[in-house]
Order: C-alpha cells, then structure tokens, then sequence
C-alpha cells in the first residue's frame, strides 16, 4: 500500500461527502483524521480551549465549503484549512487588542493556502522530535511501543524488566509526550 | 474499503490527543455535523434547488412574521423602501455606527434588515438567549440545541460583553466580525447576516475595506444557508468588488466560491 492509495482513498471518500452528502463517508474521514486536526490545532494555538474552537470550525468549514474541493490531495485541502481556522484563532487570543485592519492584515498573512506544504508529514516530524526529547528510558519505550509494534510482553522481554513497570513506563512517556506536546489534558469545566 | 496502515507517529498522536472527555468532545462535534448532514440530506448539487425552496419558505414565513409584527409594534420604523429579500430601514450614518459608544454593535446602526427578521434594535438579545421565542428565528432556536451551537452562543455572550466595554473602534469592529461568525455557526443565520451588513458598512466607512469585504463575505454564507441565494451571490459579490488591491488569494477563493454557487 504506497500514499498515493490513502491520498485515493480519502478523494473518494470526500467526493461521495461533497456529491452525495454521504454521511458514511464523512464519518471515516473523521475518524481517520480528526485526532491529527486537533493535534495540529493545539499546535498552532497553544492551548485547549481555543484548539477546540479551531477544531470545530475547521469540520464546519470543511462541511460548508464541500463544493469547492476538487480532486486532489484531500489532506493538504483539509489541514490548509486547519491552518487558517487555527491561525485565525490564535490571532484573536493571542493578539487580543490589535486594531482590526492590523489583525486582518496579520490574518491575510496567514491565509497562505500555498504554504501548506504537507502539514501532515509535519506533524509526524513535529511528533518525531518530541519523541527524541525525551530521556532515553522513555525515548525506548515509545520507539518499541510504536515504532516497532511490540506488546508490552515484548518490550519487557527485550528490555529485561517487569511487564508491570514497562505498562508504567510507556504511561509515563506517554504523559511527558503530551506535555511537550502541549496536549495534557486541561480542566475546561 | 481497503484498510489502510497507520503510520507510527499517527498512532502515538491519536493515543496521546485521546482521553475520555476528549472523545466526548469528538464525538459532540461528529454528532453536530452529521445532524446537519442529515438535515440537508440528498446530493449536494440539490442545495440550489432546495434552497430555493427554502428561500420561497422564508419569504412566506417572513411575510408572515413581519405583518404579525407590525401589528403588535404600531411604532414601528418607516419602510422606505422594499427589495425581494430585504428592507430599507431608516438609515443612521456610518460614523454615528462607529463613534465610540460602547452600543455600536446594536443592530439599530445597520442601513438593511432582512425581511424575515424581528425588530432590529431588539435583536441582539433574542439571539443570546435561544428561548425566546420570535418566529423568524424558529429554525435557529432548534439548531440552537446543539453543543456547538450553544458553545458558539454562549461565546456570543462573553463576546457582546467584551465589546459592551471596548471604548476603541477598532477592536469594536473585530468583535463585532466574530459575534457576527458565532451567530452564523450557532445557526441564527438571519441575525448573523444582518449583524455582518451593518458591519460591513461601517468598517467601509472608516477605511477598513478587508474588514468589511470579510464581512460582506460572511453574511453572504449566512444568507446561503438560510436560503437566499441570489441575495447571497450578491453579498459576495459586493465582498469581491470591496477588496482592495493585494487581495489576489482571498479575491481568487471568493470567486472560485462565487462560481459554486
């Protein structure tokens, strides 16, 4: 299975949502996609609350703005428009007393649908380095865990520890991860 | 559907963005959307004809509405003038919109108000509250109910708020752009379009074309999804025409957006 299948894949899918309205079919894209957007999204915002914000807007904007996909690369039409959802988001947080036209101007900026180049093999990057941050005991953890594919069994065999403290460990790289990823969860009640 | 790997890096991230509230989040969301999607159901080329259909609906409805409200208001605005969709009402001059009162996103400084709309100066408190019950608004009251458009409202609220104390201008006007959004996403389509052509004019009336373009851009989505296409095309239209020059993108997106309709 090479990327050009996935990238079919998902144009299909999209394109049964955009000319038939099928519900199915946006359900998958969801799934396949909606964990990496709001990733990217408190990337971009930095923080949960204005992420979710983001993240919703961008499944509406992709809703409302079906007809105007066409065949192509379905990720890079999405996470294009995460950007912008994203970035307009932060402008209005971050910048919070910046006169309008100023804050347009800073918007427009960002609104560059052309840079949006593989935001998607970006992310995987952004999460490569996170992970190569981390201390060496939780660093091989992960790699074994994800990268290699081995249950917990395995990855107490092969580093000749409990099955309890690797369950433990890979917990515990897991919640650093999230923390350099800005993606601890935060109490929004 | 063929299954498709996931990369290692993918993996990680959905473990590490899933918890449990979360995933309430994703699937409040996933819910709204699909609602929606089954509310507009059919293919998607049928838009136009059911909005067509819809806009023949609003008109009726908001025939309706308008002669119940003038009979319950006798001291009602003078109509000037009437177009398919859409009423003058007595014009304030954009300046008295924008001075720096902290009521300048009242309703009461838009130049048009939409036929199927309540009593202009009276909206914006309808809208924070989806219970109370105008006849114009029913379909936004229902949609109301979700969790995103509720979220959205009730970011209205702290929004009408921060702008009810913002003595600048220009801030005054951004506010107002995202209240404008909100109502839009909540679902009140009709006061989000009205909201967003008063705004409109007045950023226009103090040089903030972008702004104003963006507006205009808006209402436009608002007066599509509620059915008003031609009134539509021509709030997007006007948006095209109100960038200024360096726009080449945003200009190329609308009209490419402008031809879908």
């Amino acid at each position: 299975m090479n990327a050009t299948d996935q990238i079919d894949t998902d144009n299909e899918l999209f394109l049964r949502v955009r000319d038939h309205n099928d519900v199915a079919a946006f359900r998958e894209l969801y799934r396949r996609y909606h964990k990496r957007i709001f990733a990217y999204c408190v990337r971009i915002v930095g923080q949960e609350e204005g992420a979710r914000d983001a993240f919703q807007n961008v499944f509406t904007a992709v809703y409302e703005q079906r007809q105007q996909f066409e065949p192509g690369e379905f990720s890079r039409w999405l996470f294009s428009i995460a950007k912008r959802q994203a970035q307009r988001v932060y402008t209005r947080t971050v910048a919070d007393r910046v006169p309008a036209e100023v804050e347009e101007l800073a918007i427009e900026s960002m609104i560059d649908e052309d840079a949006v180049d593989s935001e998607d093999l970006q992310m995987a990057s952004y999460v490569r380095r996170a992970v190569n941050e981390l201390p060496s005991e939780f660093r091989d953890v992960i790699m074994l865990r994800y990268f290699e594919d081995l249950s917990y069994e395995d990855i107490a065999t092969q580093l000749n520890i409990s099955l309890s403290l690797a369950k433990v460990r890979v917990n515990r790289a897991k919640a650093r991860l999230q923390s350099l990823l800005n993606l601890t969860p935060e109490d929004l009640s | 559907m063929k299954p498709q790997p996931t990369p290692p890096e993918e993996r990680l991230l959905d473990d590490l963005v899933s918890t449990p509230e979360r995933e309430d989040f994703f699937a409040s969301v996933e819910q709204d959307l699909v609602s929606r999607m089954e509310r507009e159901g059919g293919s998607a080329p049928a838009p136009r004809r059911n909005g067509w259909i819809a806009g023949s609906a609003i008109v009726i409805g908001a025939a309706l509405s308008l002669a119940a409200w003038f009979l319950l208001q006798p001291d009602a605005p003078v109509i000037v003038d009437t177009a398919p969709y859409s009423l003058t009402v007595e014009a304030i001059p954009p300046e008295a919109a924008v001075s720096a009162t902290p009521g300048a996103a009242e309703p009461s400084a838009q130049h048009t108000a939409d036929a199927a709309s309540p009593r202009p100066s009276e909206t914006t408190s309808r809208t924070a509250d989806p219970s109370s019950a105008d006849p114009s608004q029913i379909g936004a009251t229902a949609r109301s109910s979700s969790p995103m458009a509720q979220r959205a409202l009730r970011e209205v609220d702290s929004l009408r708020t921060a702008l009810a104390a913002e003595p600048e201008i220009a801030r005054q006007l951004s506010l107002r752009y995202d209240i404008g959004v909100r109502l839009r996403i909540a679902g009140n389509h009709a006061d989000a379009q009205r909201q967003l052509e008063s705004l409109a004019t007045d950023a226009h009336a103090v040089n903030a074309d972008v702004l104003s373009a963006r507006s205009l851009q808006q209402a436009a989505m608002a007066a599509r999804d509620r059915g008003q296409l031609d009134r539509a095309r021509t709030l997007l239209t006007s948006a095209i025409d109100r960038l200024p020059a360096g726009q080449d993108k945003l200009r190329s997106r609308w009209e490419k957006e402008l031809a879908a309709w």
